[in-house]
């Protein structure tokens, strides 16, 4: 259906390719310098000009806009060209359909600063959007649901923002940000919801920020871990803050087995290092609301790295050979040290709203609890006995976390993700069919991380 | 299984480059074996003589585990083969172990004489294939990679 708005769009898009082409001189087409991040390359326009997105992306240089009209395209989009833009006029009426047969609805391979914006990926076996390898990227107004492994997944990647975004129907992870230290990124108003895992984040960090999004109906929450399964092990340094976290006990979602093992826990980081989690609301969930714990991992493919390696980056392990087979053990713990939890609101958590727990001394391994809003923990009393400020003191025995019963609890088995719920409609990005091209180079830009306050519930 | 990392040196690369006798770079359809099954024709072309009584193939990554014994091991991480190049004698197994979480698959760039799909190399599942004729044998997982980039490796046969 051709209607006036679409009309409008072609015009303005017309014209934005006209005055490309008469840049002259003053054209800095695939130069994302300038105010911003704006590019000044030319627009190819999905059908008009090609009949696919890949033929566009294809013929795109980098600075170059692809702008994709409403319509279901089955198509495995693969981009390897720098600084592109590819943006749907329609959030919700551009959709990439993975008719359960394609892999990756859009996958970025190597190609830095390449941004998506305003568009659905659906029905895919393996991942809704999907950057690997790359510097710099960005995912604005995108919507997955129904996808094999991730929604909206980011590995071995530097320099992001997923933002504004929603992800549901993903056994593994709505969003996940793995395997990089540090990663420079940043995940901000989005909503993850019915997936094994609200968000999984594999030994990643560093400047890695999750704020101001919500989290529900998911098996868990916000799950950074640690194991040798992949890169740059183990997890440190993952900021969470200001964030809704609520009602992650979902029994039907598809669920791989760590989304299983992690059901009903609000934020879970397990064998994760030097989380800081700060000023998020957290309630009714089956076992924690905030839960430090460790993750243990069989066959593993390496021995657990010492704590003096924490500030290695992942460019200098990840080309390391690991251990001598002989010498890694059937089973390795990665142990929960040095996060802190801070200024939070948990309730309502049926097995404590603050835990911390260790196959180790658990009175050692530096994690830490203040200000907190909170009626139970396990162990008990846990402010005092590790608080942030000063030190602490106390039983670590009275109460203490029972891991025997996180590990062997029996939970619902894994739902079908390709009968995930289809969710309603979401919001778009502004201007999507004139703004100009917009790649990602000045990702993810500065973040006020201390003007945040804990969000009030949803009415 | 004895491991040993080499990297060969730039000029003794630039020369294999240079006089290599047009090896079948990438292994075509042949040279390998899927355990089990039959010796599949060898590629085309001959082995370099690398220069400098290196003979190593031309189109050989320049920083490889060596592997001395009749077997060789890759594990597939999510999402990386580790180790990602490797070179073997002729005659050596290859094993590749799904050591992720997802799913991957193991494809050659060239041909589908080998391989496994990810129906056949899901979590926790091994897949091998013996490699009898000397080439250059690139593969890729074409769920995390492209045929160049992203979770790639080779297996080099040599010696």
């Amino acid at each position: 259906m051709f209607t006036a708005r679409r009309a409008l769009g072609v015009l303005l898009a017309a014209a934005l390719v006209l005055t490309a082409a008469c840049g002259g001189d003053d054209d800095t087409s695939g130069d994302s310098g300038g105010s911003g991040s704006e590019a000044a390359g030319k627009t190819l326009q999905v059908p008009e000009d090609f009949d696919t997105i890949q033929a566009a992306v294809d013929a795109a240089a980098p600075g170059d806009l692809v702008l994709v009209g409403k319509g279901t395209y089955a198509e495995a989009v693969n981009v390897e060209t720098d600084d592109l833009t590819i943006r749907g006029v329609d959030r919700n009426e551009v959709i990439l359909d993975g008719g359960f047969q394609m892999d990756n609805g859009i996958r970025v391979v190597g190609a830095d600063g390449v941004a998506i914006e305003n568009m659905t990926a659906r029905n895919y076996t393996g991942n809704g959007f999907f950057w690997t390898g790359v510097t710099g990227y960005r995912g604005s107004y995108l919507t997955t649901y129904r996808i094999g492994d991730y929604g909206v997944y980011a590995f071995d990647s530097t320099k992001g923002l997923l933002e504004h975004s929603y992800a549901s129907g993903s056994p593994d992870a709505g969003f996940y940000i793995g395997q990089c230290y540090p990663c420079d990124a940043v995940i901000d108003d989005v909503v993850s919801e019915y997936n094994g895992l609200g968000y999984s984040g594999t030994n990643s960090g560093g400047d890695l920020y999750i704020v101001n999004s919500t989290f529900r109906h998911n098996r868990a929450g916000i799950v950074p871990n640690s194991g040798s399964y992949e890169l740059c092990y183990p997890s440190r340094k993952t900021t969470i803050v200001g964030n809704l976290v609520y009602a992650n006990n979902q029994p039907d979602t598809p669920a791989i087995d760590v989304a299983l093992l992690a059901m009903g826990n609000g934020i879970l980081p397990a064998g994760a290092v030097g989380a800081d989690i700060e000023r998020n609301r957290v309630w009714d969930h089956d076992r924690t609301g905030i839960g430090l714990v460790p993750f243990p991992e069989d066959d593993p493919n390496d021995v657990v790295p010492p704590p003096e390696d924490d500030e290695r980056p992942c460019s200098e392990t990840k080309t390391e050979a690991p251990a001598d087979p002989a010498s890694v053990p059937a089973l390795v713990i990665w142990n929960p040290r040095e996060n802190t939890v801070v200024g939070n609101v948990v309730e309502d958590s049926r097995l404590a709203d603050l835990a911390v727990g260790s196959t180790e001394d658990v009175s050692g391994l530096g994690n830490c609890f203040s200000d907190n809003q909170f009626a139970t923990s396990a162990p008990l009393d846990v402010e005092t006995l590790a608080p942030c400020d000063g030190t602490g003191s106390g039983d670590w025995t009275a109460g203490a976390l029972d891991l025997g019963v996180l590990i062997a609890t029996v939970q619902p088995p894994s739902g079908d993700y390709k009968a995930s719920p289809e969710p309603g409609p979401q919001e778009n990005m502004p201007d999507a069919a004139t703004a100009p091209a917009r790649p990602a180079r000045d990702v993810p830009g500065d973040i006020d991380v201390a003007s945040i306050k804990v969000p009030d519930k949803p009415s | 299984m004895p491991r040993r990392r080499v990297r060969l040196p730039a000029a003794g690369l630039l020369l294999a480059l240079v006089i290599g006798t047009g090896l079948a770079a990438c292994g075509g359809d042949g040279g390998a074996s899927a355990t089990g099954g039959g010796t599949t024709e060898a590629p085309s072309g001959g082995l370099s003589s690398g220069g400098g009584g290196d003979d190593t193939p031309a189109g050989a990554p320049d920083d490889m585990v060596v592997v001395d014994g009749a077997t060789a091991t890759v594990n597939a991480l999510d999402n990386t083969f580790q180790a990602p190049d490797i070179q073997v004698k002729p005659g050596t197994t290859v094993t590749w172990t799904n050591k992720g979480r997802n799913d991957h698959d193991v494809l050659p760039v060239d041909g589908d004489a080998w391989g496994v799909d990810t129906t056949g190399f899901t979590p926790g599942a091994v897949y091998s294939t013996t490699f009898t004729t000397p080439g250059v044998y690139h593969y890729y997982c074409s769920i995390h990679g492209t045929t160049t980039a992203g979770m790639v490796g080779t297996v080099v046969v040599a010696g």
